[in-house]
């Protein structure tokens, strides 16, 4: 993608997106966050955002350079800049409940205070190898994605690409529903839906079935309607069932009219051979 | 074939699998009868899985003592025979708590069966010795026409049966063939694939690669869609189970005859409980499901365990 693409995609990215942008050069990352933050800002947008340690200073010298004033932007409220490590563990403890309660929280004051939406931006690199947030990073982030489904929030998530693990980044592309750059490798795909329901999308097999299984159980209580949508799951071996049924079961013991939504005929078929029935959970077409 | 000539018992205290040699639906008709209606006046629960015309013989013959009786077509549940076991254990488990022995009729073996089938066929009377070795009483009675079906599939069904029936004489099968013959790995060999065969190594990388590659077989020898797709759930199950217990890479054979769509996979793994395709494992225990589910999906699975491996063969039928 040229420079040009880049920025262009960053401005196009709106209210309701949740991005995955791996980055992998300090020019990609001026372009693209100066378009991403500019465009809220143009839109009547708040804006936030938190980067990584190290980087002082670097996304007020983008927009400063964008001829921003920076100092009065923050200064109205209109813009919030931020350490993403500070934000996202403070004291070292991530609290993704706390961390999406204040989002969702900014967001909302962001409305009473006549802004349009919420813009945001997290370096968040660092939480894919933090010690306390490692392993229920990817589903923090599918909570996110559904966030952004019911509240008007952009979210765009920065990886650096030289600093990540390829199969960590690979997981978390696979929980937003946008990628800049690279969509890596993942063979699913999970994210909120347009109805605030969980899709799911890909293929799922007894090697990322765990994967999956941890996803869905982390994020199915944020779902904004008890649906997980399996109409563009192109495969589920029997593990991959294992799970859905397992995260459907979850959802039951929160949510009444839970549905599964879109199932293949080929998907019945294993789920009635495999005795999966879920008490309180009905399949319905797509 | 000598005859001893043992009264019908009175009652059972284990399970009875009986081979019931008749000549002819007339022999068919009087011979199943009588053993049915004996369940049906001791009050004891009977299924009877025949053909859907000797259903309709053995309700007129039966009279109102059929309502008694559940029937099930074996072309449905036995189409695929290793679907046999799970519908007898279910039938065993609703009447687990019944205080009386019950009684079935199971007859999954006639002329028409493939070569293929028979073989699959013969494996499931075997295998229902050590399906219900532990269970509780229970008598069933698998009929096999004499004017229809071969010597040897005659003589097979004493080997894989404890009991054997001419008419009202019944006696213990002295050819049969015991628990532990019947639970061994099954290594009747499987005819070569055809020379026009296509040979697919995978290992652990490639099991995505596989699941395309089958569907585009499937679909181009004239599977419908959804079957192809369930050919594809199959072949991933088995190529799993070559990855994780058959020594983490495996071959996929596939070909197509005049009536089938078939895939294979060879691993180095050896399969040795004998009942792993046909037992669905609790919902609590972790794998074990692959191979039921090739069952469920598939129009027949041929299972053998050698020395050096495994081979899964699976069948959809063209058209």
């Amino acid at each position: 993608m040229t420079p040009h693409e880049q920025r262009a995609r960053a401005r196009a990215l709106r209210v309701g997106d949740h991005t995955c942008w791996s980055y992998s050069s300090a020019t990609e990352h001026r372009n693209v966050l100066t378009a991403y933050l500019a465009s809220g800002l143009a839109q009547g947008e708040k804006v936030v955002a938190f980067d990584r340690r190290g980087a002082a200073g670097r996304v007020a010298a983008y927009l400063s350079s964008a001829g921003y004033d920076v100092p009065a932007l923050v200064a109205s409220g209109t813009l919030v800049l931020g350490v993403a490590e500070d934000e996202y563990a403070p004291d070292g403890v991530f609290d993704a409940d706390a961390r999406i309660a204040g989002f969702a929280d900014v967001a909302a004051h962001a409305l009473d205070d006549g802004f349009t939406g919420l813009r945001a931006y997290a370096d968040t690199t660092a939480m894919l190898a933090h010690v306390d947030a490692t392993r229920r990073w990817p589903a923090y982030e599918l909570r996110c994605d559904l966030l952004t489904t019911r509240l008007p929030i952009a979210g765009l998530c920065g990886y650096d690409a030289t600093r990540s693990s390829p199969i960590a980044l690979d997981l978390v592309r696979s929980v937003h529903r946008v990628c800049l750059g690279s969509r890596g490798t993942s063979r699913f795909a999970v994210h909120g839906g347009g109805d605030g329901s969980l899709e799911l999308a890909g293929e799922v097999d007894a090697f990322t079935a765990d994967q999956l299984e941890s996803l869905l159980v982390g994020a199915v209580d944020d779902a904004t309607v008890p649906v997980l949508d399996v109409t563009h799951l192109d495969f589920a071996d029997v593990a991959a069932m294992r799970a859905i049924a397992a995260a459907l079961r979850r959802m039951t013991t929160r949510r009444v009219g839970v549905q599964l939504r879109g199932p293949s005929p080929t998907f019945r078929k294993v789920w009635n051979s495999l005795r999966l029935h879920v008490a309180g959970v009905e399949l319905v077409p797509a | 074939m000598t005859l001893g000539t043992q009264p019908l018992p009175d009652a059972i205290d284990e399970f009875r699998h009986e081979a019931m040699f008749y000549a002819g639906l007339d022999g068919f008709t009087a011979g199943t009868a009588a053993f049915i209606r004996a369940g049906v006046d001791a009050g004891e629960p009977v299924l009877v899985v025949v053909s859907a015309d000797k259903i309709e013989r053995l309700r007129d013959e039966l009279g109102t003592d059929a309502a008694a009786v559940h029937f099930a077509d074996m072309a449905g549940v036995g189409a695929n025979p290793a679907r046999i076991i799970p519908a007898w254990r279910e039938f065993v488990d609703r009447n687990a708590d019944t205080p009386r022995p019950f009684r079935g009729v199971g007859e999954p073996i006639w002329a028409a069966r493939t070569a293929d089938e028979l073989v699959e066929c013969q494996r499931h009377e075997s295998l229902l010795n050590v399906a219900f070795a532990d269970s509780t009483a229970w008598w069933l009675l698998c009929p096999y026409d004499t004017t229809t079906l071969s010597p040897a599939v005659l003589d097979e069904a004493e080997r894989s049966h404890p009991y054997v029936a001419h008419g009202e004489l019944r006696r213990e099968s002295d050819r049969y063939r015991g628990l532990d013959a019947s639970a061994a790995p099954f290594d009747v060999p499987l005819g070569p694939p055809p020379v026009a065969h296509t040979e697919h190594p995978f290992g652990a990388d490639d099991l995505s690669d596989l699941r395309p590659l089958t569907l585009t077989h499937a679909l181009h020898h004239g599977l419908g869609e959804v079957r192809a797709h369930d050919l594809v759930v199959a072949v991933n199950e088995v190529a799993t189970n070559s990855l994780r217990y058959g020594g983490g890479s495996g071959v996929l054979r596939t070909w197509a005859t005049a009536d089938a769509v078939v895939c294979e996979v060879a691993d180095a793994g050896r399969l040795t409980a004998p009942l792993a395709d046909r037992t669905l494992p609790a919902e609590d225990r972790n794998g074990g499901r692959g191979l039921w589910l090739t069952n469920q999906l598939c129009d027949l699975v041929q299972i053998r365990t050698f020395d050096t491996g495994t081979v899964v063969r699976l069948h959809m039928w063209r058209g």
